[in-house]
């Protein structure tokens, strides 16, 4: 960890793909993993490139600008107010699924608990009140079931069909 | 949705979105596939409130104080389970009891199901001691069955002596250990869906029927469970994902199944007097087989088919077959028939029953049934198709009856 307490630290992170980022320490301490590479490695240059084989550049774009308007919310009090969810809601908007599987992915190699929790929520919203239909398609999933095995499974977990209209 | 999907969480990660929506949509996602209700079953997440809606009509219920067979199911979400009402332990006539959706909370200081032969419990959370009381005092029981049951940590089973037939389905994450000690146990179902625990059932030695479903063993694990029962007579292995070779070698067994073990790369089966063999909705296997019986093989078919893939099936399918199922999707189709003869010279083996449903372009389909005919000869042939191409694409010339 820094221990010359210079008023800004940088953190060098490298993505798999060969991206050069330059984070702020509190920023980068967010992610878990970068945390412990320097809890154990306490002697690392300054100048240390953390390497991140697991994330590529995009992802992790996404990612800094989500921890850093999240650690600028707590350094000013706001942590739980209207600001951050305004904040929260347009971070999402315009992410695609893809993006948002990628950036789950990349949270939890990072293992960022606040973000990865956040992100699974934003799932769960956009399938809340789907039908099995959707979900399907929104995963990807093929049904391996024969129409009987099918019957069966329905009629076990029957309370959850109840009042449920199929499209 | 078009393209805009998500396919391949983390078990997890899965189960972190499970936690942000209602429990009805969870269990909903048992119906999407296979892995998922997997998935589901695998979901820890319950808790428990009282209710007493039904009070009275229990109370009528135990007036009738000579009924014989109770079969009650409460219909509510997992999480508010009813407890178990203490007045129903007073049917003492009772043979047969099945419980679906209950709490059992301490129980009376003895149970006087005398004559209780059967017990049932469908997702009913129980605990040990009460695990314990019923099989220590209900000494008729021959059937226990634990479906989807939850609160043990350890599954205990050592008495009573007449329990001939035992089914074990616990919620997973929750089982250390299960024990079972009857000798004259006869069969023994297992659902443990769970890594690493402990399982000792060297006690029932007799045991002719074993039946595990999402068992993740590893490959000792497994064999070494199966040497603990030289009287086997039938087996059925489905849903056990983390197996990859099975060697069965045994002259008792008589039934034998393997489906949905999606790992399973090889299986080597010395069984002369089988009389039936399933195998379904797992891969071609590298296979060594003395089965000289009925077989039903249903393969579904996710990859691209090569010469050396119909090798594989020509040399696992060397014996008589009377119903082979192929369900194939998306596959393209290379067979270099001057290949195949070299590795295989001997004649397609001859098939009952040849059904096949593929998703394939119709340009690889007159390729994969064409190929499939240099391996066996079916005396009955379904091909199940969806439009015109397809049709054209068949022009049967056959002189083999």
């Amino acid at each position: 960890m820094s221990k010359l307490g210079q008023a800004k630290r940088i953190i060098f992170l490298k993505t798999a793909d060969g991206q050069l980022f330059e984070v702020d320490e509190p920023v980068a301490m967010e992610f878990e993993i970068v945390k412990s590479f320097f809890d154990e490695n306490e002697d690392a240059a300054d100048d240390t490139v953390v390497p991140l084989p697991n994330v590529s550049a995009e992802p992790l774009a996404g990612i800094i600008e989500f921890c850093k308007a999240h650690v600028e919310f707590r350094a000013n009090g706001a942590a739980g107010k209207d600001e951050v969810k305004k904040f929260n809601a347009e971070y999402i908007k315009e992410k695609s699924n893809e993006q948002l599987k990628e950036l789950i992915l990349a949270a939890n190699y990072l293992n960022i608990k606040e973000m990865l929790d956040f992100l699974t929520e934003t799932i769960a919203n956009r399938l809340k009140n789907k039908s099995v239909e959707y979900v399907r398609a929104f995963f990807g999933i093929e049904n391996d079931f024969t129409p009987q095995e099918e019957e069966a499974v329905r009629k076990e977990y029957e309370w959850a069909f109840e009042g449920v209209d199929e499209d | 949705m078009g393209v805009d999907r998500i396919s391949y969480l983390p078990p997890f990660i899965i189960h972190q979105i499970m936690s942000h929506l209602s429990r009805k949509q969870v269990a909903q996602t048992s119906i999407l596939s296979k892995k998922w209700n997997y998935l589901l079953a695998s979901f820890p997440i319950f808790n428990f409130d009282e209710t007493d809606l039904f009070q009275s009509e229990f109370d009528i219920l135990a007036a009738e104080k000579d009924v014989k067979e109770l079969d009650i199911t409460i219909k509510t979400d997992d999480k508010r389970l009813y407890i178990f009402p203490h007045i129903i332990y007073s049917a003492k006539l009772l043979t047969t009891l099945r419980l679906n959706g209950f709490k059992f909370e301490k129980p009376p200081d003895t149970i006087r199901f005398f004559f209780l032969k059967k017990l049932e419990l469908v997702r009913v959370h129980i605990s040990e001691t009460v695990v314990e009381k019923l099989t220590s005092e209900c000494v008729l029981l021959e059937e226990l069955y634990f479906r989807r049951c939850w609160g043990l940590k350890c599954v205990c089973i050592c008495k009573p002596d007449e329990l001939k037939i035992l089914q074990i389905h616990i919620a997973p994450s929750e089982l250390e250990r299960v024990k079972v000690d009857i000798l004259g146990l006869q069969q023994l179902d297992l659902v443990l869906y769970q890594r690493l625990c402990e399982i000792d059932v060297s006690g029932c030695s007799q045991l002719k029927d074993l039946r595990l479903a999402c068992c993740l063993f590893c490959d000792e694990e497994f064999h070494y469970l199966l040497s603990q029962f030289p009287l086997l007579e039938n087996l059925s292995v489905s849903s056990c994902f983390v197996i990859k070779r099975i060697k069965i070698s045994s002259d008792r067994l008589k039934n034998l199944s393997i489906g949905y073990c999606s790992d399973l790369e090889a299986i080597d089966v010395d069984t002369p007097n089988l009389l039936s063999f399933g195998y379904e909705y797992n891969s071609v296997p590298l296979s060594s087989m003395n089965a000289p019986c009925p077989w039903k093989v249903r393969l579904v078919i996710e990859h691209d088919l090569d010469t050396n893939w119909y090798l594989k099936l020509k040399k696992f399918l060397a014996s008589e077959i009377k119903e082979l199922t192929l369900r194939c999707t998306l596959n393209e189709v290379s067979f270099d028939l001057e290949e195949f003869r070299n590795g295989s010279p001997s004649p397609p083996c001859k098939v009952g029953y040849v059904s096949l449903s593929p998703t394939i372009l119709s340009s690889d389909y007159g390729a994969l049934l064409d190929a499939l005919l240099w391996i066996c000869y079916p005396k009955c042939l379904v091909v199940e198709t969806w439009n015109n191409d397809h049709i054209n694409l068949i022009e049967v010339q056959s002189s083999y009856h």
